[in-house]
């Protein structure tokens, strides 16, 4: 996805270039994708037409920037310090809890920064789905390895299945994201996140000082 | 919200609610395929094969077009829920086959994405104007209630423990369900319809009063490359 278009660019044309792919991103969260002209992009970043054509092919090639560029605010949303490595349950109940606190901030706004793009560009050529798929494997990768290590570790027990559950931890915040922002209620989000931590929490192995033989499990 | 749009769909003879299902049809494809923005009344006209003046008898302006699209896939996803094979979604049993149901009705549509489904109508169109938006919220309401009163049902009756909470599940299901499909149609893959939906049912079944109902199921299996849409 990123490809090495970037290195072409004097540092000056690096900071434009970033400029112009945060206004875009901004207005494709607040009024969505198909809302967004590259006329509207243009004003925005402040930047001039052949500024924009220089940097960008078309739409399509500035979306899949922004699409970029959203996938990276979610790998730093999730490798905050507050959230440890993602893996404990304290740590799983910290990101739920951050979800929530960007509810009125964020989701009921415009949903999810990254799944509003990717709901949207649904029906789009295969090359953009892939993008959007590959930032969705990158998140989901960060709930699996953290999930893995709980497990190893004996925090779960031998029968959690660390991909399984990433998917349910990420698929309850779309869907959540999409039922607030649609209905304006925060409940759908905060209730999806903390039933998706739940659902892991499930898994614990009991607390009771209870482990005999403490084996460590392969990964 | 007054919405007079349904008055008129019930005085309609068959043959002008068969027309009327066309343009509505038309208009969901067509906003699913191309966005609202390209879509306008002159392309659902043309891509229904009515006359202008069929299309004002029907419908006053796109916007209210939007709005019966929307009410008519709600009520796709309602009548799916009410289907007599899941029996009013009465036990774990029936959630079980909820499951299945909905493997079988994703594989029916394909993961193209030209199918007109809910959550592929609430992206393209939550970010329009704040009347489509609430009649897409009306719709995941409806749905939220009908999950509601199953599971409260499921509690009345004792399948559930006393802080289960129904609002709280419906909403997770629905949420799950959302957030699957969003997944599986841009992975092009039925895998993350599967997680999800095994996802709901097990956090149910976290509230079993009975502890053989408890325990968690395991995803199924789904084949890696999906077979071409029926």
């Amino acid at each position: 996805m990123n490809d090495d278009s970037t290195t072409q660019f004097t540092r000056k044309g690096i900071a434009t270039r970033a400029r112009i792919v945060a206004a875009a991103a901004r207005l494709m969260f607040e009024r969505g994708v198909a809302n967004t002209s590259v006329e509207e992009v243009r004003n925005a970043a402040k930047v001039s037409g052949s500024q924009i054509s220089h940097y960008f092919r078309d739409k399509r090639d500035l979306t899949r920037q922004v699409i970029a560029s959203r996938s990276a605010d979610v790998v730093a949303f999730h490798t905050q310090s507050r959230m440890g490595a993602l893996d404990t349950l304290d740590d799983l109940q910290a990101w739920a809890d951050a979800c929530i606190a960007d509810i009125d901030a964020v989701y009921r706004k415009g949903g999810c920064i990254y799944g509003s793009l990717a709901g949207e560009l649904i029906d789009s050529d295969d090359e953009v789905r892939d993008d959007l798929a590959a930032g969705y494997d990158q998140w989901l990768e960060l709930f699996e390895t953290g999930l893995a290590t709980m497990r190893n570790r004996g925090d779960l027990r031998p029968d959690a299945d660390p991909r399984h559950l990433a998917a349910s931890l990420v698929i309850a915040h779309q869907g959540g994201a999409m039922l607030t922002h649609a209905t304006g209620d925060a409940a759908p989000l905060r209730v999806a996140v903390n039933a998706a931590v739940d659902y892991v929490r499930s898994f614990a192995t009991p607390t009771q000082p209870q482990k005999p033989a403490r084996r460590r499990r392969q990964a | 919200m007054v919405e007079p749009n349904v008055q008129d769909e019930q005085r309609l003879t068959p043959k002008g609610r068969a027309t009327r299902d066309r343009i509505v049809r038309s208009a969901a494809e067509l906003i699913v395929a191309e966005g609202l923005s390209a879509t306008n009344m002159e392309r659902v006209r043309t891509a229904a094969s009515v006359s202008g003046s069929q299309l004002a008898h029907y419908f006053a302006d796109k916007s209210a077009l939007i709005r019966a699209v929307i009410r008519r896939q709600i009520d796709v996803v309602l009548d799916f829920h009410q289907q007599p094979k899941l029996r009013d979604l009465a036990t774990f049993d029936d959630f079980e086959r909820w499951i299945d149901l909905n493997m079988r009705y994703l594989r029916q549509i394909g993961t193209s994405g030209r199918t007109p489904t809910y959550h592929a109508l609430n992206a393209q169109l939550a970010k329009s104007d704040d009347t489509t938006r609430a009649t897409l919220a009306a719709g995941y309401w409806q749905w939220i209630e009908l999950l509601e009163v199953a599971v409260r049902r499921m509690k009345e009756r004792g399948a559930l423990v006393a802080d289960a909470h129904p609002r709280n599940l419906a909403l997770a299901i629905v949420s799950a369900h959302q957030g699957g499909a969003t997944l599986a149609f841009t992975y092009r893959a039925e895998w993350p319809h599967a997680d999800a939906t095994r996802f709901a049912v097990n956090y149910l079944r976290t509230f079993a009063t009975d502890p053989a109902e408890r325990a968690a199921r395991r995803p199924r299996r789904i084949r890696k490359r999906p077979t071409a849409p029926s």
